[in-house]
């Protein structure tokens, strides 16, 4: 009848194997019906034109005028200014906390770490709508401190902690023997590290990434309160432009368009967009993480 | 004091991890160019005594040496020496190989790319001498690039035995390189031992006594914390001095040979 169920546990099976089955069964129909939703809803907006709602930097409700252009690159900017400011500080510090800490100084270390991967995104959006925009605001000069560069920074420091954590665990769990040998044969600690440890623990690493990277595409509140919240593409890769991002579009929008025809079907499309784009990094990440088995 | 560039010694060395004493009274003068066995049962410190010999153990907390410990013509634990010119003058194998997840050929020469990366021309002669040394380029030397994971268990102790061989080291420490394999690889690595003790000090720590009695040359019997006995194999194995030691040659040969 299920073919798909491990066979001997077919017949006889207690309650409870049934109810695992059912949940399991109750998770995957809720993802099919999630994205099915988010698909079907924004086809009138594919219908239009695909490739110029993907370009289009026009976002007018007033009009029915929707394209999704500054988004996108907004959200493309702010999560690679995220990354390129979070990668260097959590690898040092993983490094540092894996091989040089002792261990309960390591533990004190992680769980600070912890503790800042879990705080909510709202936390860091208020501090950074506190204080980092006046410091950008102060330190280059501009007229308002709400930018694409404050929400990248503020988003590096978000998942600065993720990455640093999990890419912690995965150096950690290389076993000790690997540095042993590479000790053996005359590296220095730094050294075993780079050429023995390092390539063992590459995949968990990038899983890392792959995972913060995740999280700082997905943020919404935080960015809303940092970005400027205005529709364009800056000339010239102005980094100290406001602009908009996919979430925080949505965030800002969402309540005053549900069921109204063409805006909502638009703002569905960004969240589909937005969908696959942390659907093709979540497979990413587990894949390599998989991998991390050999 | 200086020693000669050959010497290998404890001297009155005490070891003990977070106080609490493992090894005492340790004196012992290493013969060179011979396969000196450490005998003792499981917990005796027999690895704890070879990782102290290259300093091995500088990362645990709470691990301590007292008394010299000599290692050609230096003591190692004075201030100021060199761990890792000492580590490349005293090479070590493990229990279980450790192979880094590349190719055969970037694993045997991994230890001296790193300390002669100028010399990138001879790494594929290094790699063939020291395979070969090994008793491995026979059956490697057509998958030199294929991944070392998919060796056996036989082959990847051998390999790391040689890329510890390609740093040139005088001194070899062995713990139980035999432990993990089966009977035939095992006289594969027995045999290998015996090729490299012409040019090399071997110490090596294991348990199986007939595995001893085939290629020791002196032995240290550990117990209680200390050398209990020590002397020629042949004198060792005839003569055991004291009751401690008969009771565990016995039991030892009944159960593993
Ligand atoms: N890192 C450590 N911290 C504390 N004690 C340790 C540590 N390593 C080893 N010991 C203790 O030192 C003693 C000797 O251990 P060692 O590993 O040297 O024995 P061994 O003779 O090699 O045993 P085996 O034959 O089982 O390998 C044991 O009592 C062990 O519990
Ligand atoms: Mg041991």
């Amino acid at each position: 009848m299920f073919p798909f169920i491990v066979p001997d546990r077919r017949r006889n099976a207690d309650p409870l194997f049934w109810s695992t089955v059912f949940s399991a069964g109750l998770v995957l129909a809720t993802a099919v019906i999630f994205s099915s939703y988010l698909f079907w809803e924004s086809l009138p907006v594919w219908d239009q034109g695909l490739w110029a709602f993907l370009t289009s930097v026009e976002w007018d409700p007033g009009e029915d005028v929707y394209g999704a252009g500054a988004m996108i690159y907004g959200s493309l900017i702010v999560t690679s200014l995220a990354l390129l400011f979070a990668l260097p500080f959590a690898l040092c510090g993983a490094i540092t906390a894996s091989e040089f800490l002792s261990p309960r100084a390591r533990l004190v270390f992680k769980g600070a770490m912890e503790t800042m991967a879990g705080a909510p995104g709202v936390v860091y959006g208020l501090l950074g709508a506190a204080m980092l925009s006046l410091w950008v605001k102060d330190f280059f000069g501009l007229i308002d401190g709400s930018t694409l560069f404050t929400a990248g920074i503020l988003l590096g420091i978000m998942i600065l902690p993720t990455i640093m954590t999990l890419a912690e665990d995965a150096i950690h769990s290389v076993p000790g023997e690997y540095r042993d040998t590479a000790l053996s044969l005359g590296l220095t600690p730094l050294q075993a590290f780079f050429k023995a440890v390092a390539p063992r623990a590459l995949p968990g690493i990038i899983g890392a990434v792959l995972l913060g990277l995740g999280r700082a595409l997905g943020e919404t509140i935080a960015v809303m309160l940092v970005i400027g919240g205005l529709d364009i593409i800056p000339m010239g890769l102005d980094l100290f432009s406001p602009g908009q991002n996919i979430p925080s579009k949505l965030g800002r929008e969402a309540a005053e368009a549900i069921g109204s025809g063409m805006h909502w079907n638009a703002l569905i499309a960004l969240g589909a967009i937005l969908f696959t784009g942390t659907m093709m990094l979540t497979a990413a990440g587990s894949w390599l993480l998989r991998r991390r088995a050999v | 004091m200086k020693k000669s560039e050959e010497n290998l010694e404890f001297i009155n060395v005490e070891i003990t991890y977070n106080g609490k004493p493992v090894l005492t009274g340790l004196s012992y003068n290493f013969s060179k160019s011979a396969v000196t066995c450490i005998l003792g049962s499981s917990g005796s410190g027999k690895t704890t005594l070879l990782r102290s010999l290259s300093r091995l153990n500088d990362r645990i907390r709470g691990f301590k040496v007292r008394g010299e410990v000599w290692v050609a013509g230096e003591e190692i634990y004075y201030n100021g020496v060199d761990v890792y010119h000492l580590r490349r003058k005293i090479g070590m194998i493990f229990q279980s190989p450790c192979i880094f997840p590349t190719s055969v050929y970037e694993n045997v020469i991994f230890g001296f790319k790193y300390h002669h990366p100028e010399r990138k021309k001879e790494f594929p002669q290094i790699a063939e001498r020291y395979l070969k040394e090994a008793y491995l380029w026979d059956e490697v030397k057509d998958r030199l690039q294929k991944p070392a994971q998919n060796l056996s268990q036989g082959q990847k102790q051998r390999l790391s035995i040689a890329r510890a061989l390609a740093v040139e080291p005088e001194i070899l420490l062995m713990d139980e390189p035999t432990a993990s394999l089966d009977p035939v690889s095992s006289d594969a690595i027995e045999n290998l031992i015996f090729s490299l003790k012409e040019k090399r000090t071997i110490i090596m720590a294991t348990h199986n006594i007939a595995q001893t009695r085939r290629i020791a040359d002196d032995i240290l019997f550990l117990y209680d914390g200390t050398i209990w006995e020590q002397g020629k194999a042949t004198e060792f194995f005839e003569r055991p001095q004291k009751e401690e030691t008969r009771i565990f040659l016995e039991g030892g040969s009944s159960s593993s040979s």
